[in-house]
């Protein structure tokens, strides 16, 4: 079997973009987890309505409106899981909380499939973002997709203004601090509610934004959180916990492995595949890829 | 006496069904340094996280600066003036030291109390964009008080800050403390060494089984060390 070098360019191109889609909502269950001590299950639940909100509200007001809303009500409903849900049971045993978050995901699961259906939906692209851009590469014709490129661009965007946020405020410093350390954190005079709130928001915000990215490439089905969830919670952990370029190299390699492999093998030996190298990576890098104690880099 | 800056009332402090503080009352004054020596397990850090609120007295009153500070979440004591370093440094290693500056709270102006920090600690400054679980135990300590400090304490409280450190770093550090109570710093600390704490403290406790069994002033430890090292410590000097 011979293989163009401009297939192997182009899925190279499109497992780019869909590692920064994933460091997307990974790096929003990396911070939830970070504070919360324990896998964020709601996490799942808000990757899910993310897409839900932008199908329904795509039709109304156009996909790009459609997205910034539904990204902020993901954002509203951050908050309320961390008022209602974390907050409350802060004291309690992780378990506790776990289970409560669990429950989370399933009453969200319950309450799509009541009211919208079990049945996929299936996000339509904008006029303006369907179609592929074609580039003349090394004197080959190679078509990428517009949306994609777009995918690309905005994710660049939003991760870049994350990392801007950890880095460059006294906000998103402390943030990362009580991530790190809460104890110490509260005795620098952070509040760790306000912190908290800013977290779960951030998070709500990336789980939304990347359902709403994804909801046109894949479709939304009621379950389609709890799915994602475990795949990315792989990248978390293999990137290394609170690691933002741990964990994109950890998307990266993951979605490469996919995107390439499909070209040769069939799509469940690569999963099979990349499954296993991951499992390699964590037993021989417990810490992640980058394998020290970094928070966000 | 309006000096008070720190009272702590009979307080007892619980972990789980066990009680850990009984009945301790201490009191330090302004520009005081106060030293609380006991062996391990005595409750000298209970005693510092009880101040602060980390585990809160079930019993008994604190007060700070005139306000009963009993129950008051941490992040609000510290905002009234009160720090807390605790025992292992408690730095965010996986951050910058700059980052780790830029972490307390405080109202005043960042970058003038970044100046004032790194005239106490200029080998902080050339370290700033060090990752801080990189530096070494003496300089984490050090950056852990410059932390503090960048919340404009009125009350230092420091947990065995000389432990595990090399006695050269022992003394810079003390030196560091010298000059911090210069400038008007009010500093309690716990240690289970008296070594190094007597040279620098105003007056001392020394607390046993979560209850202060005796207080000496400056002059009282100059005269009778040996003897009371040996009876409370089990040192001798």
């Amino acid at each position: 079997m011979t293989v163009g070098w401009e297939l192997v360019a182009l899925q190279i191109f499109n497992g780019f973009t869909m590692a920064l889609a994933y460091t997307l909502v990974a790096l929003g269950l990396s911070t939830t987890m970070g504070l919360l001590g324990i896998v964020n299950f709601a996490h799942g639940a808000l990757y899910m309505m993310g897409g839900y909100f932008t199908y329904i509200l795509a039709s109304s007001m156009g996909f790009g409106t459609g997205l910034a809303c539904a990204t902020s009500l993901c954002a509203l409903l951050g908050i309320i899981l961390f008022l209602c849900i974390y907050k409350p049971l802060e004291t309690r045993s992780p378990i506790q909380v776990l289970v409560a978050l669990i429950g989370v995901l399933l009453i969200f699961e319950q309450l799509v499939r009541d009211f919208l259906g079990a049945e996929p939906k299936m996000l339509q692209i904008p006029f303006y973002l369907s179609g592929p851009i074609v580039f003349n590469l090394l004197g080959s014709k190679i078509s990428f997709s517009k949306y994609y490129l777009f995918i690309t661009v905005v994710s660049s965007v939003i991760l870049i203004l994350v990392y801007c946020l950890f880095h460059r405020t006294n906000i998103g410093i402390r943030g990362l601090a009580s991530i790190q350390n809460k104890e110490v954190a509260s005795l620098l005079g952070v509040d760790l509610t306000k912190v908290g709130i800013i977290i779960f928001v951030l998070g709500s915000i990336l789980a939304g934004i990347g359902g709403g990215l994804l909801g046109p490439v894949f479709s939304i089905y009621p379950t389609v959180g709890g799915e994602i969830l475990g795949f990315i919670f792989v990248i978390v952990i293999v990137g290394g916990v609170g690691s933002l370029i741990g964990t994109f190299f950890a998307s990266l390699l993951f979605c490469l492995i996919r995107s390439i492999g499909c070209i040769f093998l069939s799509p469940n030996y690569v999963e099979i595949i990349a499954y296993c190298i991951l499992i390699a990576i964590i037993a021989f890098k417990p810490r992640g890829l980058l394998g020290r104690e970094k928070v966000l880099d | 006496m309006s000096n008070i800056l720190l009272e702590v009332n009979d307080i007892y402090t619980y972990y789980g069904p066990s009680c850990v503080i009984r009945g301790l009352s201490l009191y330090v004054k302004n520009k005081e340094i106060v030293a609380l020596l006991g062996r391990n397990g005595n409750g000298k850090t209970t005693t510092l996280r009880s101040i602060m609120s980390l585990n809160p007295p079930k019993r008994g009153s604190i007060w700070f600066d005139g306000k009963n500070i009993t129950g008051l979440p941490p992040h609000k004591c510290a905002r009234l003036g009160l720090s807390l370093c605790l025992e292992g440094r408690g730095i965010f290693p996986g951050l910058s030291v700059m980052e780790n500056l830029r972490v307390p709270v405080c109202s005043d102006n960042q970058k003038e109390l970044l100046k004032q920090v790194f005239e106490i600690f200029p080998e902080l400054e050339s370290r700033k964009n060090q990752r801080a679980g990189s530096l070494s135990g003496g300089e984490q300590q050090m950056l852990a008080i410059a932390r503090s400090l960048m919340m404009k304490p009125k009350l230092l409280l420091l947990d065995e800050p000389m432990e595990g450190l090399a006695p050269m770093i022992c003394k810079r550090l003390i030196s560091k403390l010298r000059e911090i109570n210069m400038k008007g710093v009010t500093i309690l600390f716990s240690s289970s060494t008296a070594k190094h704490a007597l040279d620098i403290c105003d007056r001392v406790y020394i607390i046993e089984k979560g209850k202060i069994v005796a207080e000496y002033s400056k002059k009282e430890m100059e005269e009778k060390s040996s003897e009371i090292l040996q009876k409370y410590l089990g040192v001798v000097r």
